[in-house]
């Protein structure tokens, strides 16, 4: 860890105000111009067990949670022990190295090489106010005070976020500076060199982001059945329908929900669901009947670690295999895999569009890791170009919905339009729309409308954005990722860069099709796959599409790789031959 | 003034001579028709089994989904584009097996649609297996020793769901058919619509003479009063009654959701912009 970065964790049990205190301490730090990447570590529990939230900030930029720990703010004894305790493993974060600040009250089972902050922070609470997590608010205090924050822009922060509860803010501001003042006048603030300016940057999480997205992407409508992680999307819709004119619905099931999307984007408005695997297992048979009918339909797939209910507040990217696969039959489908923040807004805008042009299911695929954590932005493109696609115009003769054509996209027409009227089919059908599976089975009509509906992926393929890659220029060795891993990735290569080895990044985001160009990218180099599940779903992918070797380095214990657990099972990795 | 010939597909129905399904297409035709809504403005959702290829025979827009699902499409178009007039069709085991939750919730949620289900009490279009209408004793492919499953009551389920339009038609009445759906469209509400459709190839039980025998046209004194309602939705037997059996007005899905009920339809609303506003407060 450099010396201009610093990381927080803020750890307890549900119902502590682990995840409140931690997200006061983020946006504290990137409104002081810090970049801020920030990590999530819950149970499936309302109450009890045990979480943290770690917060990364720094100068330079961040991409991952990061290695290292300076101040633990602990909300009770279990947790002061097991962030300070070496021999506990939380699935690859590190433990303690500088100070803890937890309540007098609490018990140090063992004593580590870390520094003891103990103080009395109920106490200092209850000046101002009876309820009982305003201890924490105290915490934090003393936490901005040994980073060296100044108090002004936590305050801010808090007024903020307790805006609307009227007294509530005053008491935890006054409660913030209780603690503030306490650590100033008996401690020294760690010793780093942060820069921090006033320059403030957009913190935003990745859920919220895909939400954001969509609405660049003109969303009109968004129909989605709660589910861990894909609810802060939801969430966050459901919060800002009115701000934006976008129609949300929480249906019966996820058949429900990506059947009410069917039906949205036929009518013509643009519409999306959200799910995780258990709900896009749900929504499977309605997937190839928007592939069969040629209506567009985004689908935000936020993984978590399966099978079944498999862990629910852990990641992994495990659904690979489900999402290539889902439906009978061939028909064409695109696959988006954001990396980070940044590309939730972006892909997500552009699965969008790519629906409407392609008038096929399009899944941005996330996980957990990247729905549930904040990271910073310094902009945030506002433009983005609406494309519809190919529309009939009223009163066209002789209109044939599923024409034929060279690209394999024919001109949709929406109900309502004069003279367009035609039948959409989820049994085979001519260029028409009527169906050529039940009077009369039609091979040759069969054949053409499977090519025309294929051809579309072979368009897309030819126009697709070309894939990114990092520090690849001269490098032997190309790490492949898809999705959520790339900025951990991208910061193992910046270390073993550091130790002379010659590697870079190939950074898959758009994971089905494959882009052509990669085929070129990889040639000469040593492949390792990086992925966060069991059997190398995607590294299956690659070397099927293009028949290349490669090695395959996994983690599936339901936490996300740290950079320097990655580095070294890379480094391990090219020591094999 | 739209006529019969503004409907009139291309398509000749695939359906078995006398089937039930014939009297309710005509009888869909004739409502849109007397109800004077153009053909670009009428969009029929249906599920899977013979009498949803129905879309097909009607010059509309059509849309012909999958087994049971056709509610939540139907529903999704009105919500985007409340100027269309949306029907739903399906048959009894497309609605009341593989449907059943989206029947429910759809009835809740008043969304104003009109759902007509073919009930032949028989699976047609896989040659013959017992439905979730399918009466005690009845025989089938898959009950050869008689039917053991009490079977669903559609009119009972809309009802205590929500349903603010419930009716009974026969495919033997088509002229009280047609004011049936007629009256059905123009309820703003959910309105469901079950027929009595024999299905004359697979079902030689519950045939036309069947019901003609037991079939008498009710009319509700009052058709808000809901006991009354639920007690002669009950009545099976020697007597069946056919005709409205509930309607009360209340407000629809669309008039209470924020977004769905302005003026102009989601539809035709331009997209709106991202602005520095928008994302302030993650600064």
């Amino acid at each position: 860890m450099g010396n201009d970065e610093i990381i927080f964790r803020v750890a307890g049990a549900a119902g502590d105000g682990v995840q409140s205190a931690g997200q006061i301490i983020a946006k504290t730090l990137s409104r002081k111009g810090l970049n801020v990447v920030t990590y999530n570590y819950y149970q499936d529990i309302v109450r009890g067990g045990q979480s943290w939230y770690q917060i990364r900030g720094s100068n330079s930029k961040v991409r991952s949670q990061g290695d290292g720990l300076d101040i633990l703010i602990a909300l009770n004894s279990d947790a002061l022990e097991r962030h300070t305790n070496p021999e506990i493993n939380e699935g690859g974060a590190s433990p303690l190295s500088g100070i803890a600040i937890y309540d007098k009250s609490l018990t140090v089972k063992d004593k580590r090489n870390v520094q003891y902050i103990e103080m009395p922070l109920s106490e200092l609470a209850l000046k101002h106010s009876k309820f009982p997590l305003m201890k924490n608010t105290v915490a934090i205090g003393a936490a901005m005070a040994a980073a060296g924050v100044n108090f002004d822009t936590l305050a801010g922060v808090i007024s903020d976020i307790f805006g609307n509860k009227g007294a509530v803010a005053d008491q935890n501001v006054k409660a913030a500076k209780e603690g503030y003042d306490y650590y100033s006048a008996n401690y020294k603030p760690l010793e780093k060199t942060l820069r921090f300016s006033d320059k403030r940057k957009y913190l935003i999480g990745g859920g919220e982001a895909v939400a954001l997205g969509a609405v660049r992407g003109g969303l009109k409508m968004y129909i989605g059945y709660p589910m861990t992680p894909a609810s802060s999307a939801l969430h966050y819709l459901a919060s800002h329908s009115k701000q934006f004119g976008v129609f949300v619905k929480i249906p019966e099931d996820e058949i429900s929900a990506l059947n009410m999307v069917i039906g949205a984007n036929y009518a013509g408005a643009r519409a999306m669901t959200g799910s995780s695997g258990g709900g896009f297992s749900l929504m499977v048979e309605a997937l190839g009947l928007a592939g069969m009918t040629e209506v567009p339909a985004v689908i935000y797939e936020s993984q978590r670690p399966g099978p079944s209910t498999g862990l629910p507040t852990k990641t992994e990217q495990g659904d690979l295999n489900l999402v290539l696969g889902a439906s009978q039959g061939d028909f064409p489908r695109i696959v988006l895999s954001p990396r980070n923040v940044k590309d939730c807004i972006e892909l997500t805008s552009e699965a969008m569009n790519l629906a409407q042009i392609y008038q096929t299911p399009v899944i941005v695929m996330s996980d957990l890791y990247l729905s549930e954590h904040s990271e910073t932005i310094d902009e945030i493109d506002l433009n983005f170009s609406i494309d519809d696609g190919e529309r009939a115009k009223d009163g066209e003769s002789d209109y044939k919905r599923y024409r034929i054509t060279d690209n394999g996209i024919s001109e949709r027409a929406i109900p309502g339009q004069k003279g367009l009227m035609h039948n959409e089919d989820s049994d085979e059908h001519d260029e028409y729309g009527n169906v050529v599976s039940d009077a009369v089975t039609d091979p040759k009509k069969r054949e053409e409308m499977m090519k025309k509906r294929m051809r579309k992926l072979e368009t897309y393929r030819r126009n697709m954005p070309p894939t990114p890659t990092y520090r690849l220029e001269d490098a032997d060795v190309a790490v492949v990722q898809w999705g959520s891993t790339a900025g951990v990735v991208e910061e193992v290569v910046d270390i073993l860069r550091d130790k002379g080895k010659k590697i870079g990044a190939v950074e898959v985001n758009r994971v089905f099709p494959l882009n052509p160009d990669i085929e070129k990218i990889l040639s000469g180099k040593r492949i390792i796959v990086v992925e966060n599940n069991f059997s190398g779903q995607f590294n299956r992918l690659l070397k099927s599409e293009f028949g290349v070797k490669t090695s395959l380095v996994r983690k599936y214990n339901g936490e996300a790789f740290y950079p320097g657990e990655l580095a070294a099972m890379i480094e391990k990795e090219m020591e094999v031959n | 003034m739209v006529t019969l010939n503004d409907y009139s597909g291309s398509v000749k129905p695939d359906w078995c001579p006398a089937c039930g399904n014939f009297a309710q297409l005509t009888a869909i035709k004739n409502a849109l028709v007397e109800l004077n809504i153009e053909p670009e403005n009428a969009v029929i959702v249906s599920g899977i089994g013979c009498s949803s290829n129905l879309p097909e025979f009607i010059r509309a827009y059509g849309y012909h989904g999958l087994h049971g699902r056709l509610l939540p499409v139907a529903s999704a178009i009105k919500w985007a584009n409340r100027d269309l007039t949306v029907i739903g069709y399906g048959g009894d085991g497309d609605g009341f097996f593989e449907g059943t939750q989206h029947f429910y919730h759809t009835a809740k949620r008043n969304v104003d649609i009109t759902y007509i289900v073919s009930d032949n009490q028989i699976f047609g279009l896989t040659t013959g297996q017992a439905s979730p209408t399918s009466e005690i004793g009845f025989i089938s492919k898959t009950t050869p020793d008689g039917n053991i499953e009490k079977p669903v009551n559609p009119l009972t389920f809309a009802l205590s769901a929500g349903a603010t339009y419930v009716a009974r038609g026969f495919s033997g009445d088509p002229k009280h058919l047609e004011e049936l759906i007629r009256n059905g469209i123009k309820h703003k509400g959910f309105s469901f619509i079950d027929v009595f459709s024999p299905c004359v190839t697979f079902n030689k039980t519950n045939t036309y003479d069947y019901f003609r025998k037991r079939v008498y046209k009710y009319i509700p004194d009052n058709p808000e009063d809901f006991s009354k309602a639920y007690q002669i939705s009950q009545e099976w037997g020697e007597r069946i009654p056919i005709g409205l059996i509930y309607q009360k007005s209340e407000a629809t899905y669309e008039d209470l959701d924020p977004v769905a009920s302005g003026e102009i339809p989601i539809v035709r609303r331009p997209y709106r912009k991202l602005t520095e506003e928008d994302i302030s407060e993650f600064l």
